[in-house]
Order: structure tokens, then C-alpha cells, then sequence
């Protein structure tokens, strides 16, 4: 168990594996898990595309 | 010294790809200076070394730029010149955060030559020690990492045909590339369907004929971007045959990369945006890099990561921000003290 980096609610690490996104059930922040032991999340990093190199 | 000024030496030579000797020097000059031990490797790369044995890391820049001089100069918080985003700004900065990153095992700065063009300096590389994890130093911002590339297929198209009067009904080469490039668009196109990074692109980057000869010649070059999952053998079988049976010659290929959040590399240059004050974007680009070549050829994490805006790449306002540079140093710093405490093995 932690908490949400953005609203504080309470986050359940049972069932996650490390790198799983997953939306904060209170706040819908997407979470990235950092970590199993001890269980750590923050907010996953944004994605976009573009044509550069 | 600090990023900028460092750019700024960086900047004043010229260094078009093929010719980046002079740069290259200074390049292994100033890294002497900053306490490496430097050298000038047999493809012409410029190659700076901290501590010893595993695990390596290694961060791939390119010094050299495509042609075109523009005067450097410092304006409104941005130095200006051919190469400042493309990618001497990522070397500077790479070259700094080095000296301030200490850690276990070597971390190893390379200015590679030639990336523009046929990427013999990377591809020199590949014939050395396999590193334990890569950063690849292209424009990325400062905050944001670079995940993924198309890969590059560049094919001519030779169609021939007997010489006929042009009253006669027979068709000229040139009327057959036309068709036959009508066709490949629709070929192509059909497999348009996604988001632009997983989407399969043509363009027509050139052509010639030779009406004059015997028989005469029609001659196009095209230029194909890979989405992940297709390769280049299987691009290549996607050209049509007909009409005109034409003779596809492959010039230069590049398969496509993709790295997963979870990469280590990946993950240390978020974390480190992260400390430095920002919100990090995972992109995914059209273009291509030495991130195609190296990764997939080592099997090795990596990811791309530098200064500046990549769609001032090649344009006359080349241009990077002095903030910008310090805060990409700063990453680049955090990422090698925890990617050298932290072995990336494989």
C-alpha cells in the first residue's frame, strides 16, 4: 500500500508489477509502479509523437 | 566552463559530415582538459573515457552537422549555430554532467562522425566493446526521453525501355516510373493506418532519366519510413514488380527502434527529469538515429536524450536555450551517477 503522488488516496500494490501504468481510482492520475519492495508509484510519464530525430 | 561556453567551441568548427577533423580535435582537446582520458579512434570519432572496467556506459553524440555554416552567437538566452541542436548541444552537455558523475565502472563519451550521413562512426563502434547500457545524444528537450524511431529504407527504382518515337503508342521509361510510383503510393498507403510513428511513409526524394540512351532510362529515389514490426526486408517485398519490372537497388537501411518504459536507461533519464524540476514526455519520433543501429545490434538498453527543439534540426535558426542546456546537464548528471551505481547487465 502507498499513496497517490497527486491526491493522496490510498494505492494497493496487490496483483501490480514493476513498470505497470494504472489510473489512480480517486483522481484517474495515471501511475507508473517504480517499485515492488517497498511498493512506490508515481505519476507516469507523459507519450507523444512527432516526425524529428 | 560551463555548457554553453563548452558549445560554443564546439560550435566555431565546422564540422559538415565527412570533413569533422578539426572539431573532433578540439572535441578530445577539451576533454583532456576536463580530466578524460581522450583519443581519436581509427573511423575519425572523438572518445572520452572516465574510470574502468563494467559496468560501461556509453553516450553516443554526433559531432558532425550537415553542410551549411551559420555565424555563433549568444541572443536572448540562446546561442545560436549549424549544429547547436543537431547534436553538439547534447555532447556539450553530455561531456560536462561526465566530470560531475562519479560513480563505478566507465562511463565513455563518444563524438561519433558521420551520423548524417552513413553513421560510419556508430557503425565502428559496433566492431569494439558492447557498452552495458546507451544513450544516444540527440535532441530530445530537456525534458522529455526519446523511446522510439522509424526505421529508414532508401531504395532506386531503375525502369528501361527500348527507345520508340514519341508519336508511337509505346511507353516512354518515364511514363512507366509514373505509373509504377502511382501504384507503390497505393501499396503504401494502405498500410497508412495508425498513429504517425506506426505508420509505413514514401517519399519521392529524387529522380532522373536519360531519354538519350539505349535503352532509356528512368531512375527514382525513394525514401521509405518504417513503423516498428515491419522490417526492411519486408518493405522491400511491398514494392511492386509491375509495371515496368523495374530494378530496386537498396542504398541505406535502418530497422525500426521502440524501448519499453521500462527500459533502465529510460527509466534513469525520467527519474532524473524528474529531480531536475520537470514532467517527463516518453516520445516516440519519425525520424531515425544511431539509437536504430547500436541498440538492436547490441541488445542493450538505451534511449535517446539531449537539448534542444529537433524540429530546428537542419534549418537555418539552429538554436538552443543557455537554461536549457544547464537543466539537460543537470539530467544527464543524475542519470549517469544512478545508471553507473546501478549496473545496467545484460
Amino acid at each position: 500500500m502507498t499513496e497517490c503522488p497527486v491526491c493522496a488516496a490510498d494505492v494497493e500494490s496487490k496483483d501490480k508489477i514493476a513498470g505497470e501504468v494504472f489510473p489512480c481510482v480517486d483522481c484517474g492520475t495515471e501511475l507508473e509502479v517504480r517499485a515492488l519492495e517497498p511498493f512506490a508509484v508515481e505519476p507516469a510519464p507523459k507519450e507523444a509523437e512527432d516526425w524529428g530525430e | 566552463m560551463d555548457e554553453a561556453q563548452l558549445l560554443a567551441r564546439l560550435l566555431a568548427r565546422h564540422s559538415p559530415s565527412g570533413a569533422e577533423g578539426a572539431a573532433v580535435r578540439e572535441f578530445v582537446g577539451i576533454a583532456r582538459t576536463l580530466g578524460y582520458r581522450a583519443r581519436i579512434d581509427r573511423a575519425g570519432n572523438g572518445v572520452a573515457e572516465r574510470g574502468f572496467g563494467r559496468p560501461e556506459l556509453l553516450y553516443l553524440g554526433h559531432i558532425d552537422t550537415v553542410e551549411g555554416t551559420r555565424p555563433v552567437r549568444v541572443a536572448r538566452g540562446r546561442i545560436h549555430g549549424r549544429g547547436a541542436v543537431d547534436a553538439k548541444g547534447p555532447l556539450a552537455c553530455a561531456l560536462l554532467a561526465g566530470i560531475r558523475a562519479d560513480g563505478p565502472g566507465t562511463l565513455r563519451v563518444v563524438a561519433a562522425v558521420r551520423e548524417e550521413t552513413d553513421s560510419a562512426g556508430a557503425r565502428h563502434l559496433l566492431r569494439g566493446r558492447r557498452p552495458d547500457g546507451v544513450v544516444v545524444g540527440e535532441p530530445s528537450g530537456w525534458d522529455s526521453v526519446t523511446i522510439g524511431y522509424r526505421g529508414d529504407l532508401r531504395v532506386e527504382v531503375v525502369f528501361r525501355a527500348r527507345r520508340s518515337h514519341w508519336s508511337s503508342p509505346a511507353r516512354t521509361a518515364a511514363d512507366t516510373a509514373v505509373d509504377w510510383l502511382a501504384r507503390a503510393r497505393e501499396v503504401v498507403g494502405a498500410r497508412s493506418s495508425g498513429t504517425p510513428f506506426r505508420t509505413l511513409t514514401m517519399k519521392l526524394v529524387g529522380l532522373a532519366d536519360d531519354p538519350a540512351a539505349d535503352p532509356e532510362e528512368a531512375r527514382l529515389l525513394l525514401d521509405l519510413r518504417l513503423p516498428p514490426g515491419l522490417s526492411s526486408e519486408e518493405a522491400l517485398a511491398l514494392l511492386p514488380a509491375e509495371p515496368g519490372s523495374p530494378t530496386v537497388r537498396t542504398i541505406a537501411r535502418l530497422e525500426a527502434v521502440e524501448r519499453p518504459r521500462t527500459d533502465p536507461v529510460v527509466r534513469a533519464l525520467v527519474s532524473a527529469v524528474r529531480a531536475v524540476g520537470g514532467s517527463p514526455t516518453l516520445f516516440r519520433r519519425g525520424g531515425s538515429s544511431d539509437l536504430n543501429l547500436v541498440v538492436p545490434a547490441w541488445g542493450v538498453p538505451g534511449a535517446a536524450y539531449g537539448p534542444g527543439d529537433s524540429r530546428l534540426d537542419h534549418t537555418d535558426h539552429e538554436s538552443v536555450a543557455v537554461d536549457e542546456l544547464r537543466r539537460a546537464g543537470s539530467v544527464l548528471e543524475r542519470a549517469f551517477v544512478e545508471l553507473r551505481a546501478r549496473p545496467v547487465v545484460v
